[in-house]
């Protein structure tokens, strides 16, 4: 069942992810949020000849700039003139939008995070935030009592934040889960809390202290970070794909660090080569610079451009990369005669790239009024590029158990610290 | 009374199987038409109506029972909803005015353009206001000692010319703030000879060898007064209250753009504030040394020449970037101490 399911994909994806020319028109992802929620299946008619022949439900984004626009501008008022508070309402308003202009196979996904669930966890964030960035300020002892907590703490916010998103997602009436339990997330959050906040925390000790082991501490932390990153990266993937579920149904993710290894390493290739390149030219230009007596800001200033340009190169590379791993490595079980789903997207470097670049400089130049058509644009192509595919429909699944009243504690923590767990 | 028929697709919440169906609205009661002709109702009460989308379907919600897809013929949804008395959330209704997006964008600038020049600093005055005197002492004692242990060497100045300058600061001070804790270290740049002087919150104004190499004891009075002016106001510690209000606000905005942005962003909103406080440092100083009858001159001659020599060699002495020099702000400070002149253009030492 599983070699006939990979065949199959095999054939179907070959031609999707590799060859795809253009971004087909109808196919698609999720919004904004990274690690959007895992989608949904799908089909509403499943004829006989497509259990034969395999279906691909496409995903298609509906929402408008100048519609999107509009929402945002009052958010954004009515964050600023309640000092925040509403901003909570806002996620709500936005997320929504989003998502309900995402349709799978003519269906459009539902978002029913309640704004009272999400202020709690941005006040909460808020607090942690500012005792992590304030703690060392007052005392080495009060710096690593905050780095305790928040690495204790962490894990769980990191599970409640994954709950919260796919519980609070529906499509076609029915919600997603996670069942991920509070070891898993320990098992997944430590390593690499372990290692950031013991940096921070070793960077903040040479202050009073110089000690070696304070100085092999924060050589030996970083290094030991950058090694394991994809393993760590793969892990996290794994974490919210493998505990996902649609109604009755439960996703699968393969283990995928080597070919996250392989990634990393290919892109830290490419950055040095590219480096060397732009560190040549750079020197050249500099000297002759120099020579000319050019203000100093403006060396600076190509120095900074050309190690933007090497970044700006890599990381598209690099996230393409790894979103067409994540979702080759994603699937939805098969249960009792429902087929397994296969997901994929055709995301790619250059086009993705391109989209980012006018999005910035036109956001720039607007001082950030296009942001909201560049919010839309950019949800559209991620999510037109995404693939859903399997033998049949998803008619016949059932409904799931209902998890209501997850906290959005979680959810809010990770948007502070940054601990996107997707992409 | 009944409106026109309105379809959709009825998901009933346990499984993913949608059922086509015929919707009405008849008085209070959502009535939905199945297609084998089985007649579904709910009390509009107990239905939620998600807010409507251009392209999107608007979403029925039922509790229990799933949910209402309306694809197509929303805007007569819309009308039915309305006549039977189901009405949008004031934000949805407000935003539905055809000219709230201009509104509200001009509402944002202008609230965004208040915060910035009033409400933000007035917020982070009455907040440090508020921070009690020993913990502004231990934040700057922290942030000496860290100072002192990173980059700053004992300064290799006489000890004749610091107590001596010590002396003339404390006349100053006497005279034009009486009862300011402040206390004045001097210190070396590492490896630079990097000519300037700041102050940390708590009162702590740090003179580098680097400056009192270069300027003469007249002009480090000058500059001696300028950050008692930082002190007097409390610049230090407003600055971090300002700083943190600025990211929290930029982060509203561009919070979900990107952090490069965000950080940017902030970053030059924060100059401004700099500058303000240079302005406000440099009206103190004025004032501070014409009530003690020592000319203002030698402090806006030694700025000058820092602008010269930043004119003359293309890059930003020290000094300059974190008090950035223009002939207006020197022109400022002579007009104040009451010797209005010229700038004069210094030629370089």
């Amino acid at each position: 069942m599983r070699g006939i399911g990979r065949a199959w994909r095999a054939a179907a994806w070959s031609r999707a992810i590799i060859d795809t020319p253009e971004p087909p028109p109808a196919v698609s992802t999720l919004p904004a949020a990274p690690v959007a929620a895992p989608e949904a299946t799908a089909t509403a008619h499943p004829a006989p000849e497509d259990r034969l022949a395999g279906y691909e439900a496409p995903f298609l984004f509906t929402g408008t700039g100048a519609e999107y626009f509009r929402i945002w501008v009052v958010n954004l008022l009515l964050s600023l003139v309640t000092l925040g508070v509403y901003s909570a309402w806002a996620k709500v308003r936005k997320t929504r939008y989003f998502w309900q202009n995402t349709r799978l196979a003519g269906h459009a996904f539902d978002y029913h995070g309640r704004p009272a669930a999400i202020l709690r966890g941005r006040i909460l964030a808020l607090l942690l935030f500012l005792a992590y960035s304030w703690s060392f300020e007052f005392s080495l002892n009060a710096g690593f009592a905050t780095i305790v907590v928040l690495c204790v703490l962490a894990p769980w916010l990191l599970l409640k934040s994954a709950q919260f998103r796919l519980r609070n997602t529906s499509h076609r009436g029915l919600r997603f889960g996670f069942d991920a339990t509070l070891a898993d997330a320990y098992r997944v959050a430590l390593p690499p809390l372990v290692l950031w906040l013991g940096t921070v925390g070793a960077g903040a000790t040479i202050a009073y202290r110089q000690s070696a082991g304070v100085f092999a501490a924060l050589i030996i932390l970083p290094l030991l970070l950058s090694v394991l990153m994809p393993w760590i990266h793969a892990r996290l993937k794994w974490f919210v794909h493998a505990h996902a579920s649609y109604g009755d149904r439960m996703f699968r993710f393969e283990p995928a660090g080597k070919a996250f290894y392989k990634t990393y390493l290919k892109a830290a290739a490419l950055a040095i080569v590219l480096g060397i390149g732009a560190f040549a030219i750079g020197t050249v230009f500099m000297s002759l610079m120099t020579i000319a007596r050019v203000h100093e800001t403006i060396i600076q200033l190509v120095a900074v451009g050309l190690a933007a340009l090497t970044y700006a190169l890599v990381l598209p590379y690099m996230s393409v990369r790894l979103q067409q791993i994540v979702w080759e490595h994603t699937q939805v079980d098969a249960t009792d005669g429902q087929p397994v789903v296969h997901f994929g997207t055709t995301i790619r470097a250059w086009p993705l790239l391109r989209l980012v670049f006018v999005n910035v400089c036109l956001t720039l130049v607007t001082i950030g009024l296009y942001w909201p058509f560049a919010a839309v644009r950019f949800a559209r192509y991620r999510i037109e590029c995404m693939r859903m595919s399997s033998i049949a429909g998803i008619d016949a699944v059932t409904r799931a158990r209902l998890t209501p009243g997850t906290s959005a504690v979680g959810d809010a923590v990770g948007d502070t610290f940054g601990f996107d767990i997707g992409l | 009374m009944t409106t026109a028929p309105i379809t959709g697709t009825w998901f009933d919440g346990r499984s993913a199987a949608g059922n086509p169906v015929a919707l009405a609205i008849d008085g209070t009661t959502l009535a939905a038409t199945l297609a084998d002709g089985e007649a579904r109702r709910w009390a509009l009460r107990d239905v939620t109506v998600a807010e409507g989308f251009e392209h999107a379907p608007r979403m029925l919600r039922l509790d229990d029972e799933g949910v209402i897809e309306v694809t197509a013929g929303t805007g007569d949804l819309a009308v039915a909803l309305r006549a039977a008395g189901v009405q949008d959330g004031p934000v949805v209704r407000m935003q539905r005015h055809r000219y709230a997006a201009v509104l509200g964008l001009v509402l944002c600038i202008a609230v965004g353009i208040f915060a910035y020049d009033a409400g933000l600093p007035a917020a982070a005055r009455v907040a440090a206001e508020h921070v009690p005197p020993e913990v502004e002492q231990r934040i700057g004692a922290q942030l000496r000692d860290h100072a002192d242990d990173m980059f700053l060497k004992p300064s290799r100045l006489p000890a004749e010319r610091t107590a001596s300058l010590d002396r003339r600061f404390a006349q100053l001070a006497a005279q034009a703030a009486p009862g300011v804790t402040y206390q004045v270290v001097w210190r070396r740049m590492y490896d630079l000879h990097a000519i300037n002087a700041f102050t940390l919150p708590g009162g702590t104004i740090v003179m580098l060898d680097g400056l009192t190499d270069v300027a003469s004891d007249d002009a480090l009075v000058g500059v001696f007064a300028h950050e008692l002016g930082h002190v007097v106001h409390r610049h230090t510690l407003r600055q971090m209250f300002q700083v943190a209000g600025i990211g929290g606000a930029v982060g509203l905005v561009f919070g979900d753009a990107s952090a490069t942005l965000t950080t940017v962003a902030a970053m030059v909103l924060t100059v401004g504030y700099s500058r303000d406080m240079e302005r406000e440092a440099d009206a103190f100083a004025a004032t501070a040394l014409k009530a003690s009858g020592i000319p203002v001159e030698p402090l806006a001659e030694f700025l000058a020449t820092m602008q010269a020599r930043e004119d003359e060699r293309g890059q930003v002495p020290q000094f300059l970037s974190t008090h950035p020099v223009s002939s207006e702000r020197i022109d400022a400070l002579r007009r104040a101490a009451g010797t209005a002149a010229s700038v004069r253009p210094v030629a370089p030492p």
